[in-house]
């Protein structure tokens, strides 16, 4: 298994220092990123998701405090990698679009001006004429109709899945052999949700890219993730293979939020909301961070929980999971 | 048979808005262009009703809302609360009819004075609209935040102490502390994670229950509104496209566009080969289609769907769609039978 994961997190941690005290926004996250697979990496606000990729790609800089005993990229170590190597890394190999397509793209710049300005960066494009090609292209292969024109667009005349379309295409630019897709589909109406996800796992298929979608909504990694991991303050509380993980759910709080979900087909049950909220990232309790929120509660959840196996290729970091 | 009167009587409900023009423009002689965000819409809401409003960004939900509570004067059409016609009334009497008349907001992060403190934010509807004293308006905040699940300790509080699901409990709390009959509730959990939407749904549906509470719910999440609802209304481009009892409309959709929007939604539990593919966009509402609005994207459009509207024609069991081919397509979703 471990020989198909292009990226390789082991024990990363990040803090930042807080007015209360030191925040602990990741504590101790294993992850790995298979060829080809596309990951779900589910969590509320604040539990820690956006920044666990932003501290492997290296865009967090002081006084944020990056700690792994592993970070690599197809064997490259990625912990302490030059300003150099990190740009003909960031953007050619790995790709990463932002949260909000309103804010993320540049308001002054058409969009051709910020797909061309990534291949004069990174690309082996040597002409204007080739890159404004490319350009073109790029915008076709996601989707968007009369590329040509569209390239002199700014980003205020196009609608927020169109925003989201470009962002892609500025990702996808360098044919980069990772996309990570931070919250892609927020801000968008449903129908468009809908046709941003399956353009993505089009653009998978066809190029060959391997996929991590980040998402506070279970809805969109069930249906189009292979694998979900699921955090909660700061750490994975469960990852798995999709379809074991929404119906075998191991972990409380995985349960939990599949309760919190209304449901078309179940009109009559009530939602069953999680008591209380997420912990306070500074003052930390020792054992099961969900344990002051979760029902089946008991006294040896006070103790610190590990990563369990509770079958293949899932595992929950709950001692009361059981094989399943 | 008279049906009981209305708390809330829409008809015939539109509202236009004056794009401007530009320098360009008047140069040009360009037409004034106007953008009609509610056309024609008649819908009633019963005492202790939950109407579900449902519809994708700039379709005019909102403005319909706004419309309800004469937040916004109509262009044509009548609003009427408990019999009484709101365009009728002058300042004063409309002052008088507002505290039966609340609204939710979608973002609690704007929606509350971030130099205010709880008491303040809360209390103001009774300043405004009351003339208790001091100790009794205190009374009736803390009432109000109980019925939230605050209390007395969050008073001194401000906005910026509480996380955004407290937010909104405050934003609820000060929609309910002059003891309406209606509340129109927009987006209140779009911006909200789904563990607080779900406490957050939670107790509007209680509170609704215990205060006998009639709502217009607005959402663009169709499972959200389907869960809280008895009715549910959806609207493509200013205009109400289907209508009927939320069970009806979620589980037999008589229009394409309420197919398409179930189809959209990402449940976890559907197996996603079932999907109805809706291509493209909402057509610009400055320059709607000819026809149904819908045409475009519209999979069963005929020759009529581009030359004549539809009329929003219902059944006998109230559940009404405009749609020239209403019912005539298979109207069950094949993804909501196969889910046990």
């Amino acid at each position: 298994m471990s020989d198909t994961s292009i990226l390789r997190i082991r024990d990363l941690s990040v803090t930042f220092p807080g007015d209360a005290g030191v925040v602990h926004a990741v504590d101790g996250v294993d992850l790995d990123v298979r060829r080809g697979e596309c990951l779900g990496v589910v969590g509320e606000s604040g539990s820690g998701k956006t920044v666990t990729f932003l501290a492997t790609l290296g865009l967090l800089a002081p006084p944020a405090h990056v700690a792994a005993s592993c970070l690599s990229w197809q064997g490259t170590d990625l912990r302490g990698l030059s300003q150099a190597a990190w740009r003909a890394l960031r953007g050619r190999d790995i790709a990463l679009t932002m949260q909000d397509a309103l804010t993320a793209l540049n308001p002054a710049l058409t969009v051709g001006t910020q797909i061309i300005e990534v291949l004069a960066a990174h690309g082996d494009l040597p002409s204007t004429a080739a890159r404004r090609t490319r350009a073109a292209e790029l915008l076709r292969l996601v989707g968007i109709a009369d590329p040509v024109r569209q390239l002199g667009a700014y980003p205020h005349e196009l609608s927020g899945g169109m925003r989201q379309r470009v962002m892609i295409a500025v990702a996808l630019a360098c044919g980069p052999k990772l996309l990570i897709a931070d919250e892609p589909t927020t801000a968008l109406d449903v129908t468009v949700q809908a046709q941003v996800l399956e353009l993505l796992d089009s653009l998978r298929a066809e190029l060959e890219l391997s996929l991590v979608l980040i998402t506070h909504n279970l809805g969109v990694v069930g249906a189009h993730c292979n694998r979900i991991a699921v955090m909660y303050a700061g750490q994975v509380v469960e990852i798995g293979p999709t379809a074991r993980v929404i119906d075998r759910p191991a972990h409380p709080y995985t349960a939990a939020l599949l309760d919190c979900l209304p449901r078309l087909d179940r009109l009559d049950v009530t939602l069953r909301p999680i008591q209380g909220s997420i912990p306070n990232l500074t003052h930390l309790p020792p054992g099961c961070r969900f344990a002051a929120r979760c029902t089946s509660r008991v006294a040896a959840c006070d103790l610190p929980q590990s990563m369990r196996n509770v079958g293949v290729d899932h595992a929950a970091r709950c001692q009361l999971a059981r094989v399943a | 048979m008279t049906a009981p009167r209305p708390l809330v009587d829409l008809r015939g409900l539109s509202r236009h808005f004056d794009v401007r023009r530009g320098v360009a423009d008047l140069l040009s002689r360009r037409p004034a262009a106007q953008l009609r965000a509610v056309a024609d819409v008649d819908l009633t809401i019963a005492r202790g009703e939950c109407l579900g409003l449902i519809g994708e960004s700039g379709c005019g939900k909102s403005t319909l809302g706004r419309l309800a509570l004469r937040l916004r004067e109509p262009t044509s059409g009548s609003v009427c609360f408990d019999g009484i016609d709101l365009a009728s009334l002058d300042a004063r009497s409309l002052a008088a009819l507002r505290p039966r008349m609340q609204i939710v907001f979608q973002d609690p992060y704007a929606s509350l004075n971030p130099r205010r403190n709880v008491e303040q934010i809360v209390g103001l509807p009774l300043r405004l609209h009351t003339q208790l004293s001091a100790p009794a308006r205190r009374v009736r905040v803390i009432e109000a935040l109980t019925w939230v699940g605050l209390g007395a300790a969050h008073l001194h509080r401000y906005p910026h102490q509480f996380s955004g699901g407290q937010r909104q409990r405050i934003g609820i709390a000060r929609a309910l502390v002059l003891h309406p009959d209606f509340v129109v509730c927009d987006e209140p959990v779009s911006a909200l994670d789904v563990s607080v939407q779900a406490q957050i749904v939670e107790l509007l549906a209680g509170l609704r229950r215990k205060l006998g509470l009639a709502y217009l719910f607005i959402s663009h999440d169709i499972a959200v509104v389907a869960h809280v609802s008895d009715r549910i209304a959806v609207m493509y481009l200013g205009r109400i496209v289907e209508l009927g009892p939320a069970r009806a409309v979620v589980t037999a959709p008589r229009h394409p566009y309420t197919q398409a929007l179930l189809s959209a939604v990402l449940e976890v539990h559907a197996p996603r080969s079932t999907r109805m593919r809706l291509t493209g966009e909402p057509p610009s509402p400055l320059s709607p289609p000819t026809g149904c609005a819908f045409h475009p994207r519209c999979p069963h459009a005929q020759e009529i769907c581009r030359t004549t509207p539809p009329i929003l024609t219902g059944t006998a069991s109230g559940h009404a769609a405009a749609c020239h081919f209403a019912g005539s397509f298979t109207t069950t979703s094949a993804r909501l039978e196969t889910v046990p």
